[in-house]
């Protein structure tokens, strides 16, 4: 290295770097291209590093270990779909919460509900059981042929009761989805995927 | 003068030519992110040697730099989701494996002096003291170029990667390094500076 060239133009060595790195403004481009057009000192820095650039650039490089890429896949096999993992672990905690959340909501609701269907049921129940008998003893006793008995059915509001057992339906095969999706699948693999993941 | 303002290096990490019968890095991403992580293997064999040596020259360990790489890539399908198609995949993958490489130095024991980093890379330069400049372009001494970088501390050995294999602009090296502009042109110039010491030092051995 020629320290005679250093010394005679100093200072100009960072702006030499500056220069070449591309970073200075343009007024500052400007400037020292000027500059250069009037002294070697500068010129034969810029080339030397300039050359320099080049020669790193250009260095030998070494060759990948021979085993990386195996090494590599036999890892990422382990690994989940990149970006699924998380947006439908996302999703099924969603649902988690939603399922739990509407559990608290109408859980009480849905007891309540049944309550009323239970207690009719069972004095439907109770009566066909009393007909079928009172017939058995009847055909027992030899008294065929058909004579009705009085059938009394609970007094209830039906239609309620109908609409009430509807959205009963409804809010169980959600809670069913919602719950058994995020609990019974849990979040999906790159290899096996829930029929209820999301669709790619 | 013949030299241009700004010199654009030989990338080291550019993207393999791809031909007709190989698909792209995008098609390749699609179908990863679509569930089929086959064809990720690809990438590896594209990008491996770039991404290997990323990490070595800054670790300067062949098993160090192989163990960065391979996290590297693994790092990278993770990430997949979030890379932007539009732009080239090789910075983005050297990229990461710098990080790791320069979250690696951070860990390591303390530096070590110019004389134990000569003596750990084997440093053995030709007599540089008639030309260097011209001498520094011959074939024979990349090898040695490369090993003078490895001899420089790691947080210069850095800087050089960055701007000289990477070639990211100062902006993009104070991001990456956590440092701002100012220290960037500071410690990029020290670096270039000890460099030259390094190659006149060993060369008047």
């Amino acid at each position: 290295m020629n320290e005679q060239r250093w010394d005679e133009c100093s200072g100009q060595e960072e702006t030499v770097f500056l220069f070449l790195d591309g970073e200075l403004s343009p007024l500052e481009h400007a400037a020292f291209a000027a500059h250069l057009q009037g002294c070697p000192a500068c010129q034969a820095l810029v080339d030397e590093w300039a050359h320099f650039s080049a020669s790193l650039a250009t260095a030998e490089e070494l060759p990948p270990p021979p085993g990386l890429v195996e090494e590599v896949m036999a890892r990422i096999e382990k690994e989940p779909v990149p970006g699924a993992s998380r947006l439908d672990e996302l999703i099924l905690g969603g649902q988690l919460l939603v399922g739990l959340g509407l559990l608290a909501l109408f859980g009480p609701s849905l007891v309540k509900g049944l309550l009323p269907w239970l207690r009719t049921g069972l004095a439907v129940q109770g009566q066909l059981t009393l007909l079928f008998w009172q017939r058995l003893l009847a055909l027992g006793r030899g008294m065929g042929g058909w004579r009705p008995l009085p059938l009394e059915l609970p007094q209830a509001d039906w239609f309620a009761l109908s609409s009430q057992l509807g959205l009963i339906l409804v809010v169980a095969l959600v809670l069913v989805w919602l719950l058994g999706n995020a609990v019974l699948l849990g979040p999906p693999s790159g290899r096996s995927r829930g029929p209820f993941s999301r669709a790619r | 003068m013949t030299i241009a303002t700004k010199p654009r290096v030989q990338a080291t990490v550019q993207t393999p030519a791809q031909t007709t019968d190989q698909p792209t890095d995008a098609a390749i991403i699609e179908q990863v992110l679509a569930g089929d992580s086959a064809p990720f293997r690809l990438l590896v064999e594209r990008y491996q040697r770039a991404v290997f040596n990323a990490s070595y020259r800054l670790v300067g360990d062949h098993h160090q730099a192989a163990d960065i790489a391979q996290e590297a890539f693994v790092r990278a399908y993770r990430s997949l989701h979030t890379f932007r198609r539009d732009a080239p995949l090789a910075p983005w993958l050297c990229r990461i494996a710098i990080n790791l490489s320069l979250n690696w130095l951070k860990r390591q024991r303390p530096e070590l002096s110019l004389e134990e980093r000569l003596e750990k890379h084997a440093l053995e330069l030709p007599d540089l003291s008639d030309e260097p400049q011209r001498r520094l372009l011959q074939g024979e001494r990349q090898q040695s170029v490369r090993e003078a970088v490895l001899a420089l501390p790691p947080d210069q050995r850095a800087v050089i990667e960055l701007r000289h294999f990477q070639e990211l602009s100062y902006q993009e090296m104070a991001q990456i390094l956590g440092i701002s502009v100012s220290n960037v042109k500071v410690r990029l110039f020290r670096a270039r500076k000890h460099l030259r010491q390094i190659l006149e030092g060993v060369g008047e051995r």
